[in-house]
């Protein structure tokens, strides 16, 4: 899967926030057409490192290499014109409030590629319908949309014009099973087709389990990073308790054997 | 580097055979260069061809949706003139995605039809007014609530949060003393230099001391103020707890069965109404002073008789109907801001409408008030 070039390559990277130190030193490579997972506790720095990734957090030392050019704020991002290259899920969807589902998803388009207008409109329809919903959809505002749908629709909008890098923070969190399980499939359907590189924020064992290629634990600062196979077999404290512990016991059963 | 982005523009290769076109789609067929993409494909659209129709993508560098999308459209399109197309050399993640994107083909039709602009004007207006009626129903109920909020409080006067009241009256009163004092003061040296400028004509320029005094005592001085703290003070605290209640802590306060009333709003409305009399008061004062300074200046008269002459000017009378009416703007303020705070729901976007309705709504009201008042005062004699 994974070829010798990292398309995110992170060295010594420290953040902090305060007096509080999150990263120390950081290296963390993310090869292309791969799912990676960044896990770790409450308060390990998971969005943070994704933010700094972004360049929405000013980082204290080290460097942040995307697709080969030098990333790690927001002017070397611009400079280099990186953010064409990725589609940004946040957390809470953080959908345009002032603009219907269609306008969302024809932001990125219009705005940043200078799309046409009847093909943003086709293309703001696939995407919509892509990620699970549908027409009727298309005029709505995001107070009318559940939490679910707006996940989607925030997904559809970071699709929007195929990026190569696919950030997700927190993906599958606050929906139930089924959804969590169908946007699961999609993430897989996804990568597969438009030879996507994933990166993404997440507890969700299943998601995990189902979804990531090589994952990065953040303990004690550092991130920590192999297969789940490998993690599983790692004794340091966290690790085992993170996977070994009841509900990694269930998630996780049969990869323990 | 400019024979790469000449490599990389999408175009289109025609090959004609004795019975057939073969086209030959060269370069990028991606977001990033879906304008040339479409031109393109325009372009070919335009002319005649022989029935058998070929699209040969060996040459294809790159796609993503877009680029398949306006590719498959094409092909649709030539279909539709009764042609006969064939794909050639198509790879397997073309094929892939192709076939992921027929499945997800929008159909305009299912997309709800957005209303005209008079039916919106329509609807609008018959939100407007179901609105008004809710609002006002909301606010009586509210009203309700306060009493009920405030009787309980009085009842047992320990449940009156006290720290929580002083906290209040540290950001309500003197965090704003700064700012009333500086416009208060601007007002009474504008108010001065108008009024000399117009007096003088008559050779009544001292009588600009009386104009003044009266008038920020009476008038001036506690309008501004109520106006002042409508909007520094009632926005702050109709996004306060607006916030509060997207936050769900409203709800949370509900579920420990604490009264929101008693412990949110009863503080906020008793600081506003304990605060607004002193303000009102250092209001008078920076308004008199600011005139005295302009006086001062272009009247040529000693601060003694400056002071003098507004002891003459004021009665005990019109202090007191500045004075008392701060306690009705607190509370006016205090209720609106209150309320409009607990109209918000669920998402930013009410905020938003809420924030600005209780900022024009406390400034409208206390107008009013302010108008009802003096009319009242000077019918009775005062």
């Amino acid at each position: 899967m994974s070829n010798n070039t990292p398309v995110i390559s992170i060295r010594g990277l420290s953040t902090h926030f305060g007096d509080h130190i999150i990263h120390n030193r950081l290296d963390l490579d993310i090869f292309k057409g791969e799912i990676f997972g960044i896990v770790g506790g409450s308060g390990a720095g998971k969005s943070v490192l994704l933010r700094a990734i972004l360049g929405l957090t000013t980082i204290k030392h080290g460097t942040i290499t995307i697709l080969g050019k030098d990333a790690g704020s927001l002017q070397k991002i611009m400079k280099n014109q990186l953010q064409k290259h990725w589609g940004v899920l946040f957390q809470g969807g953080a959908l345009f409030s002032s603009l219907t589902v269609g306008e969302n998803i024809q932001v990125p388009m219009r705005d940043m590629e200078n799309m046409p207008k009847d093909v943003a409109r086709e293309m703001s329809l696939i995407k919509l319908k892509m990620v699970g919903l549908n027409e009727e959809d298309f005029h709505k505002y995001p107070s009318e949309l559940s939490g679910g749908m707006v996940k989607r629709v925030a997904l559809a909008r970071a699709l929007a014009v195929d990026p190569e890098i696919l950030f997700l923070d927190e993906p599958t969190a606050g929906l139930d099973p089924i959804s969590a399980a169908a946007f699961d499939e999609l993430i897989l359907t996804l990568r597969a087709n438009l030879n996507l590189t994933v990166v993404m924020v997440t507890h969700d064992l299943d998601s995990i389990k189902r979804l990531c290629d090589r994952l990065a634990v953040l303990v004690d600062k550092q991130a920590v990073v192999g297969t789940l196979k490998e993690l599983i077999q790692d004794d340091h404290p966290w690790l085992h308790e993170y996977f070994h512990g009841p509900r990694g016991l269930v998630a996780l059963s049969e990869l323990k054997e | 580097m400019m024979e790469k982005k000449a490599l990389d523009k999408p175009k289109i290769e025609i090959l004609s055979q004795k019975d057939r076109v073969i086209f030959k789609p060269y370069g990028l067929w991606v977001a990033r260069t879906i304008r040339d993409v479409e031109q393109t494909c325009d372009e070919i659209l335009e002319k005649t061809y022989p029935k058998f129709l070929i699209f040969d993508l060996s040459k294809l560098e790159g796609f993503d949706t877009a680029g398949i999308w306006l590719l498959q459209r094409t092909i649709k399109k030539f279909e539709d003139m009764n042609y006969k197309v064939e794909l050639l050399n198509a790879s397997d993640s073309f094929l892939n995605l192709s076939a992921q994107l027929n499945l997800y083909k929008p159909s305009f039709e299912k997309v709800p039809v957005q209303r005209s602009f008079f039916e919106d004007r329509l609807v609008n207006i018959g939100i407007a007014t179901k609105n008004l009626f809710d609002l006002t129903v909301n606010l009586i109920v509210f009203l309700g609530e306060i009493a009920v909020g405030s009787f309980d409080v009085l009842k047992n006067p320990r449940r009156l949060r006290m720290i929580s009241i002083f906290f209040h009256l540290e950001k309500f009163g003197l965090n704003a003393v700064m700012i009333i004092s500086v416009i208060a003061g601007a007002l009474g040296l504008v108010l001065a230099f108008q009024g000399e400028e117009q007096l003088r004509r008559f050779g009544a320029e001292i009588y600009t001391i009386n104009l003044v005094s009266i008038s920020v005592v009476r008038e001036v001085g506690i309008l501004i103020t109520g106006i002042l703290v409508a909007g520094r003070t009632g926005s702050a605290i109709t996004a306060e707890i607006g916030l509060m209640k997207i936050n769900q802590e409203v709800d949370a306060l509900n579920t420990f069965g604490l009264n929101p009333m008693e412990i949110l709003i009863v503080p906020r409305i008793l600081a506003l109404i304990f605060i607004m009399p002193i303000l009102a008061f250092i209001s008078d004062i920076m308004g008199l002073l600011g005139g005295g300074i302009m006086v001062l200046i272009s009247l040529d008269v000693s601060p003694k008789l400056y002071i003098y002459r507004i002891g003459e000017a004021i009665t005990m009378g019109s202090f007191w109907v500045g004075i008392i009416k701060a306690p009705f703007f607190g509370a006016i303020i205090g209720i609106v801001s209150c309320f409009e705070g607990m109209q918000v729901q669920g998402k930013a976007e009410s905020m938003r409408t809420c924030t600005t309705r209780s900022v024009v709504e406390s400034i409208f009201l206390v107008t009013l008030a302010d108008a009802l008042l003096s009319v009242f005062f000077t019918k009775i004699g005062i």
